[in-house]
């Protein structure tokens, strides 16, 4: 099944509200907006006729602000996508759902009690792009110390001097004992 | 200083002067040397055999066959550095490794190599030796609680539980023996084993009444059995070597340990196996007779040389198994060793015990065709 | 990373008896049972430990031996590779992809190259993805050779081991002798492979493969059936296909639970629809379906049909021809804008990689996924209850490698 016909399949079931499709080059996705991002997810796990039972990936993207060259006009706002990679063992497809997040406001709703899997990759999220998961059981850093300041996979992330007391600069002199 | 002088003269002219305390001495010394070689064997042995099984070659640089590695190793342990950890308790560390060796130690004094080499001739031998063995068991307590260390602890108490419970069907497995022969002294239970048919014939070679007690009755071979395993627990090797899993508790109780009190730990290994393993050949596989039902009665300096060779040899050989099956096993998890050992060898060996007893009053030592 | 972990939760209240001495009712006389007091302990299976893989931290809180509660602790191993993705060009990027999966660097790299193939509409040629497929399958068996040795020496069997590793000795010199390296190949370019295979190179697999299934047969015979190893994995770690699927296990911990799901056979990435091959899975042969004895399983027997994969594609390979696309500038190599998934079946489980592109020497964004970081998160599902020996036992089984837990 493509992304375009679970569309089709998800209008159907009354659940299309405010849908999109990415049409995008490559992976075609599904595009939800945030509110309904629960209901969309329960939906696509639990309807026999889709039956997205696994959960294969969550990634968090900051998208820089894009301005066409030549009229400085803005043509991408700055902002947050999650985009989850769904599975279904039944129907062997494989389906992409993004959602938009603003900047000023990177939360969306947790499916860590849909997928269980979802968990870590949530917490993984958080902490490198910096998205809250509303909902999340156990929302903490994951890879990095629980003390890091910052999230690093954001654009404007500024590597730190130093951490804890260790020189983090990369063309610093060794500390003289 | 000026009191303290005669008393060393007196005590010296006591172990040089009188014969007993000379011969005391001496044989203190001569075990404590077969101790120290017999380790140092033992490793080799170990590595040589554990590359046979595992397709590789072991020792080979380090003089023929790689013979002196374990000299050298013993050379690097002794140099390392002596750690002890700071919120150690710091007595109890430092003694652990002693008294475990010492348990092991100890039961050399009792263990007779041939008719006239042994260090003490106790009466009580067979007792004796599994009374001091558990000496042992306190010495590596010690060693796990002070090591300030949580999985050193885990060793300790899982030590504790599968040493303590396995005493119990070792001790019953060689109860069979000493109701069969009627004596706890191990030199009168291989004089059992190799004791004549015809009471009054003499001469270097004849057929003896009992043979080997292994294969004297079904039940003493069940004994023979259960005692070896049992003693694969009580020597803490594979498949129960669950005190020093090394996968799963990092070297266990003796983690903390580095140089010279790592090699003790080592040590008291080896002395266990070899003399868990001489305990097992003496009661059950005749000791210093080389072939089952056939005795041999040689005497003087040469005789008795051949037969510690003899006694030698087939501990080497029960060293060996037990290397063999350290490598082959894998590891048994701690609950499944404690229903080993309670549900299984316990009954087993209680049932031999009784089923011998029964036989021993009858007078029979097997029921041909039935058992 | 270890503070808050300590501080998550407070530890459980005991339950016992109001008054310990108390019979059970009136007028009895008191119980001989009393309730030991004991406390609950926290322990580090730490970063330095024999068996957690790598350097993985699992806190658990210990009742005796008994496990109630784990929390795994990673990190340790993070080395930014979604950020350097961002800012190294996409030739540039191979050699990090052998860096997560280290064990089976092969799948990372053909993963990493099919979604840059995708992206950028790249077509392979035949006799690179025969060449593909025949390393991809030959890192397979050398993965699980060390996951089924190192799995042994988990449980106490220090002899298979060596057994597992004389095998994959030969196949790293199979490897090292196309590419150059043993663990690390850097093999599989974007567009193609690196080099062709030199003479003799197929013939020498032949051989490998002629005896490669009695010894597998020998290494059975040593520790599958053993009884001990039965024991420590049968009924240990039971992991219901329900969960398993809820966890996003994938790859033989998904198979070994009863799911014949294989991504060779579902989406069928490279050329393996050309090929005959079974997808085995566990089933509850010794013991429970989807214990650790079942997983253990599937691997040994996917090493089997690793070398029937192999001896096809060797026997289909075509005998000459390009092993590098064209019009792959590599110099100056830039990809389309688009976005691609690609998920492969990896060793253990099913590697992906999402590739957002902008047109551009490098991408604009990597997301890698790890089979081993999905695999892990079901730890803390399954581990409470179990004791010790069997933690290190489920672990193992699990088959981690925290070079792709962490990235």
């Amino acid at each position: 099944m493509t992304a375009a016909e679970i569309l089709a399949t998800l209008e159907k079931d009354g659940q299309g509200e405010g849908l999109a499709l990415f049409a995008g080059p490559q992976d075609p996705a599904l595009v939800v907006p945030r509110e309904r991002l629960r209901a969309v997810m329960t939906h696509l796990r639990d309807a026999r006729h889709l039956a997205f039972d696994l959960l294969v990936l969550v990634t968090g993207t900051h998208m820089t602000e894009k301005k066409d060259a030549k009229s400085q006009a803005i043509v991408r706002e700055q902002h947050f996508e999650v985009i989850w990679h769904l599975r279904s063992v039944r129907h062997r497809c494989v389906l992409a759902v993004k959602t938009k997040l603003p900047f000023s406001d990177p939360e969306v709703d947790s499916v860590a009690d849909l997928w269980p899997a979802a968990n870590w990759h949530e917490r993984e999220t958080f902490d490198l792009v910096g998205i809250t998961f509303r909902g999340h059981p156990d929302l903490r850093r994951i890879l990095l110390p629980d003390d890091w300041v910052g999230h690093p996979l954001r654009k404007d992330y500024v590597y730190p001097r130093e951490y804890r007391g260790i020189n983090l600069e990369v063309d610093a002199p060794w500390p003289t004992p | 200083m000026d009191t303290l002088v005669p008393h060393l003269q007196s005590a010296w002219q006591w172990a040089t002067g009188s014969a007993f305390a000379f011969s005391l001495v001496l044989s203190i010394l001569l075990v404590v040397a077969f101790v120290s070689v017999w380790a140092m064997f033992a490793v080799w042995l170990e590595r040589k055999a554990s590359a046979d099984f595992q397709v590789r070659l072991g020792p080979v640089y380090v003089g023929p066959f790689g013979l002196l590695q374990s000299l050298a190793d013993g050379l690097k342990l002794a140099f390392k550095e002596d750690l002890v950890p700071r919120e150690s308790d710091r007595f109890l560390f430092l003694i652990a490794p002693a008294i475990a060796f010492c348990g092991a130690f100890a039961a050399f004094a009792a263990l007779p190599f041939s008719p006239a080499f042994a260090a003490v001739d106790l009466d009580l031998g067979l007792f004796f030796v599994v009374a001091i063995t558990a000496v042992g068991v306190i010495g590596v307590l010690m060693a796990g609680w002070s090591s300030n260390n949580k999985w050193s602890l885990y060793g300790a108490m899982r030590e504790a539980a599968q040493l303590v419970s396995y005493e119990v069907p070792s001790a019953l497995a060689l109860m069979v023996p000493v109701l069969v022969t009627g004596s706890l002294n191990l030199k009168e239970i291989v004089g059992f084993q190799c004791a004549p048919i015809d009471a009054g014939s003499s001469g270097a070679i004849y057929l003896s009444a009992n043979g080997w007690l292994a294969l004297y009755s079904p039940w003493t071979f069940v004994a023979f059995l259960v005692y070896y395993v049992a003693s694969l627990a009580e020597c803490k090797r594979a498949p129960f070597d669950l005190p020093e899993a090394e996968s799963e508790l990092v070297s266990g109780f003796h983690t903390e340990y580095s140089g010279l009190r790592f090699s003790f730990f080592f040590l008291e290994e080896y002395a266990m196996m070899f003399v868990v393993s001489a305990v097992a050949v003496l009661v059950f596989l005749g000791g210093w007779q080389p072939l089952p039902f056939v005795s041999l009665d040689l005497g003087g300096a040469a005789g008795n040389a051949f037969f510690a060779v003899v006694f030698l040899a087939k501990c080497i050989l029960l060293v060996w198994v037990q290397m063999w099956l350290r490598w082959t096993l894998p590891r048994l998890r701690v609950d499944q060793v404690m229903v080993m050992g309670y549900k299984y060898l316990i009954p087993v060996t209680l049932g031999a015990l009784l089923l011998m007893a029964l036989y021993a009053h009858w007078g029979v030592r097997y029921i041909p065709g039935i058992v | 990373m270890a503070d808050s972990v300590t501080a998550a939760a407070p530890l459980p209240t005991p339950s016992r008896p109001a008054d310990p001495t108390a019979g059970a009712a009136p007028g009895r006389p008191p119980d001989t049972f009393v309730d030991v007091r004991t406390q609950e302990l926290q322990i580090n299976m730490g970063p330095q430990h024999p068996s957690t893989h790598g350097v993985l931290r699992v806190a658990l809180w210990v009742d005796g031996e008994i496990v109630t509660r784990a929390d795994p602790d990673i990190g340790y191993l993070h080395r930014c590779a979604e950020k350097i993705g961002e800012n190294v060009s996409y030739i540039m990027y191979v050699p990090y992809t052998d860096r997560y999966d280290y064990l089976a660097a092969m799948n990372n790299n053909l993963g990493y190259c099919l979604a840059v193939e995708k992206v950028a509409e790249l077509e392979v040629p035949e006799r690179a993805q025969y060449i593909r497929t025949i390393a991809v399958e030959l890192n397979r068996i050398a993965s699980h050779l060390m996951a089924v040795g190192t799995y042994g020496l988990d449980v106490g069997a220090f002899t298979p081991f060596f057994y597992a590793f004389r095998e994959r000795e030969e196949i790293l010199r199979l490897l090292e002798w196309i590419c150059g390296a043993r663990l690390t190949y850097n093999f599989i370019r974007i567009g193609g492979v690196m080099r062709d295979a030199p003479e003799g190179w197929v013939a020498d697999i032949l051989k490998f493969l002629d005896d490669f299934e009695r010894k597998l047969d020998e290494f059975d015979d040593l520790l599958t059936h053993n009884h001990i190893f039965v024991q420590r994995t049968a009924d240990v770690g039971v992991i219901p296909i329900e969960k398993a699927l809820a966890y996003g296990l994938t790859g033989p911990n998904l198979r070994g639970s009863g799911l014949r799901y294989d991504l060779r056979r579902e989406a069928p990435y490279l050329l393996y629809d050309r090929f005959e091959f079974d997808v085995p899975v566990g089933t509850g042969m010794k013991g429970t379906l989807g214990d650790c004895w079942d997983r253990y399983w599937v691997r040994m027997l996917e090493m089997r049909e690793s070398a029937r994969i192999c001896r096809q594609a060797i026997a289909q390979l075509p005998e000459g021809g390009e092993i590098m696309a064209k019009n792959v500038r590599h110099l100056a190599f830039k990809s389309k804008p688009g976005e691609g998934y690609v998920g492969i079946e990896n060793p253990r489980g099913e590697f992906g990689y999402y590739l957002i592109s902008e047109g551009g020497s490098s991408s604009y964004r990597s997301r890698i996924r790890a089979p081993s970081f999905c695999n892990l998160s079901i730890l803390d599902a399954i581990l409470p209850g179990t004791m010790l020996g069997d933690a290190v036992a489920i672990i193992g089984s699990i088959d981690i490698v925290l070079g792709e837990v962490d990235r």
